[in-house]
């Protein structure tokens, strides 16, 4: 216990610094600058940002990039509620009853629950990743490879379980992902692998780059064959304090968000999106009055929000512990790092703790800088939202591009995310959900990587993932998940989930 | 907009006749591309590669012969396009060595991947053979083109031309891919874009981004890029009135 707070005042000590307070500033504010925007989620807006901290120190670099981070999420919440669009996916379920209570003239006091319950799951999301640091750390020493490659293959099963759409498509999602991260040069030999002597291809493409395409130039694509129509609500918003019976109404419903959230953040492969369904769907089922969600109940408000930004928090955990990505945005965070010259993983803890902590205690700076910042601004943002998609969509394109070209200097680079964007779309008209796939691109090379030492160590005996008993148990989860998610029973309840 | 939405739904007909026919003609070309991969390359792929070959072509034969309605086209053409992605990276990863005793070659996760990728496509295939599902989505062609110019564009502009020339190009050709442009608004978005670019990247960031053209003949090609960009915006925009 003490340790901990020791370590948390050596993260504060860290965070506080007038320098580092300001890079958290500006990245809270262009992230949700970004983040209210439609059209261009999280990943997509990280991806783009991503240049601007190429020439900050690390600690200062990816404390900005977390602040980005829930930036975005938050912003995505406020357009979420007073536009009726989501700015990201994580907020869609907040459009349910957000919007309505602003229709109802209480927009005020449901950003501002959004904000205080988004604090709130913060704070002791914070103080989870700061707790569960050390004791998962230790449990990295435990794993082999084996036990690494069981654990991915967890996390992509939660990746696809979670997800929405068909399971086997998702799968194939994933497949596909894993093998396009194959590009490149192999690992242990270093020849080109389907690389066609392409030396644009032969480091392999980068994730930012694929995402960017993905997340980026795709939503563009699709969002300027949608006519605009916008509903708004502007006039009303009078009043920002929620009253006594809201925060009566919310209370509980944030702690369930908060838990929820905090669960499915850990989790590889679950993260903020499936954080928030899960929890506005346990808020209605718990409900002693269901028919009030989608009419502008606060709970549905409350607990949405904070799942999300728990989780948000929370999915920090696998990646600074294990150094697995458990999400897109997360894959990104490796990507900054890396350009950072940090490898993340347990080591990071042991080698770097002004960094790990420092990131810890600029998390809940971060969040608390969303509180004071973003309810004064509100107005600004509902006038950013006024600028029409027309043009709105060419200049996040000239963003995209200069963000995608600005990671390697290089031109190809470009012409691959436009590729990408192409191959997005299409995968929009066919129902295939991108997600899946990219986080099977982020896992390829560390899955491979980890298959080959354990098949090497056990002398090509393939049984090694089930005979030893951690990579058993993860394995062993997995195909019990696959299975229950293909049952007729529990289809059915996650279809429920995703059609609200 | 809504008249383009009702068209197809006014001669069901002709529009199932269409579909009936690509459901061949997209397994044919697969069997097409995969004879000749299978064709030019030796060994086990060559052999894998010939008998997939094979099955495709007596499946595009029975589609053919039994006029199979095609019930989930999302998913058919979806599963169709993931079954030659899957034979592609196995073709595309045909020069690397395999298995050495019990360790993993360079070739041996792609294949590995590329196989179960094979055979996830095929059950997402059959599923939109047999499964009632959603119909094709309207495909837009206005956005995707332009957006897909513009980076393009971008990309070839940016080394040579300079970040000005290149985000003021790129940004109007975008803007034509709104049915909604304007162009004397987009005209002064783009300058005002571009300014915002060159300071932010370049003077507040310090990112090593080319301002200005470096020759006097990128020069020239970024004038006459710009010039273009300018007379298609108008081009659209008076196209877009004209229509309506």
């Amino acid at each position: 216990m003490t340790e901990l707070l020791s370590n948390l005042a050596l993260g504060f000590g860290v965070a506080a610094s007038p320098i580092n307070i300001m890079f958290c500033l500006i990245g809270a504010l262009v992230g949700t600058l970004v983040g209210v925007l439609p059209g261009i989620g999280s990943v997509a807006t990280l991806a783009m940002l991503l240049p601007i901290t190429f020439g900050l120190p690390p600690v200062s670099a990816l404390i900005m990039l977390a602040g980005i981070y829930y930036g975005a999420q938050y912003g995505g919440s406020t357009t979420s509620v007073l536009v009726n669009i989501p700015g990201e996916a994580t907020s869609v379920v907040t459009t349910l009853d957000g919007h309505q209570m602003a229709k109802q003239g209480r927009a005020g006091a449901a950003l501002a629950i959004a904000a205080i319950g988004s604090f709130v799951a913060g704070c002791l999301a914070t103080i989870l990743v700061a707790a569960l640091g050390a004791p998962l750390t230790s449990l990295a020493l435990l794993f082999g490879p084996a036990e690494y490659f069981s654990l991915m293959v967890l996390g992509l099963i939660f990746a696809v379980v979670l997800a929405k759409g068909s399971i086997l498509k998702a799968l194939a999602m994933i497949v596909a992902g894993l093998m396009l991260s194959m590009v490149g040069s192999d690992l242990e030999t270093g020849v080109g692998r389907m690389t066609f002597d392409l030396p644009e291809l032969s480091d392999g493409m980068g994730f930012a780059v694929v995402a960017m395409g993905v997340f980026g130039f795709a939503e563009i694509i699709r969002n300027l064959e949608k006519p605009t129509s916008r509903e708004f609500v502007m006039s009303k918003i009078s009043g920002l304090m929620p009253t006594g019976a809201d925060l009566k109404a919310s209370a509980p419903a944030i702690g369930r968000g908060m838990v929820i959230g905090s669960m499915l953040g850990i989790l590889p492969g679950g993260g903020a999106v499936i954080a928030s369904f899960a929890a506005y769907t346990f808020e209605k089922k718990i409900s002693k009055d269901p028919s009030r969600f989608g009419r502008g109940a606060i709970e549905g408000v409350a607990a949405p929000e904070s799942a999300n930004n728990a989780a948000a928090q929370t999915s920090f955990i696998p990646l600074l512990t294990l150094g697995i990505p458990p999400n897109a945005v997360m894959a990104l965070m490796v990507g900054a790092m890396t350009i950072h010259g940090i490898v993340p993983g347990p080591q990071v803890m042991t080698k770097q703790p002004e960094l790990f902590w420092g990131m810890i205690a600029s998390m809940w700076l971060g969040n608390l800088m969303l509180v004071v910042i973003n309810l004064p601004l509100i107005g600004i943002w509902v006038r950013l939202l006024r600028v029409p998609y027309r043009l709105l969509a060419p200049s996040i394109l000239v963003f995209c591009a200069i963000g995608v070209y600005s990671i390697n200097n290089a031109p190809a680079d470009v012409i691959i995310a436009g590729v990408f964007g192409l191959i997005g779309y299409w995968l929009i008209k066919h129902d295939f959900e991108p997600a899946p796939a990219l986080l099977g691109f982020v896992l390829g090379p560390l899955m491979e990587e980890n298959l080959r030492r354990a098949m090497l160590i056990a002398r090509g005996d393939a049984t090694v993932f089930v005979t030893r008993p951690i990579s058993a148990a993860l394995i062993f989860t997995s195909v019990f998940l696959l299975v229950i998610a293909v049952l007729p029973v529990i289809r059915k309840r996650r279809e429920e989930v995703f059609v609200e | 907009m809504s008249e383009q939405a009702q068209a197809p739904a006014a001669a069901p007909g002709r529009d199932q006749h269409r579909v009936t026919y690509t459901a061949v003609i997209v397994p044919g070309v697969l069997t097409v591309c995969a004879f000749w991969a299978g064709w030019r390359s030796s060994g086990n792929v060559a052999l894998t590669l010939l008998a997939a070959a094979v099955v495709l072509a007596v499946f595009t034969a029975i589609i053919a012969w039994r006029g199979h309605r095609i019930l989930n086209p999302q998913d058919y053409y979806g599963g169709l396009a993931l079954i030659g992605l899957a034979l592609f990276a196995f073709w595309a990863a045909s020069d690397l060595p395999g298995m050495r005793g019990f360790s993993f070659g360079p070739g041996t996760a792609p294949r590995l991947f590329a196989g179960v990728l094979l055979a996830m496509a095929i059950a997402v295939t059959a599923i939109g053979l047999f499964m009632q599902g959603s119909p094709l989505e309207h495909y837009a062609i206005r956005g995707p083109v332009l957006v897909t110019i513009a980076i393009l564009i971008f990309a070839a502009m940016i080394r040579p031309i300079g970040i000005i020339f290149a985000s003021f190009v790129t940004f109007v050709i975008a803007s034509a891919g709104s049915k909604e442009v304007r162009w004397v608004e987009a005209l002064i978005a783009a300058v005002v874009l571009t300014a915002f670019c060159v300071g932010l990247f370049v003077y507040a960031l310090n990112l090593p981004f080319q301002l200005w053209p470096r020759e006097l003949h990128a020069w020239a090609i970024g004038t006459l890029m710009a010039g273009l960009a300018i007379a298609a915006l108008v081009a659209f925009t008076v196209y877009r009135t004209r229509v309506s």
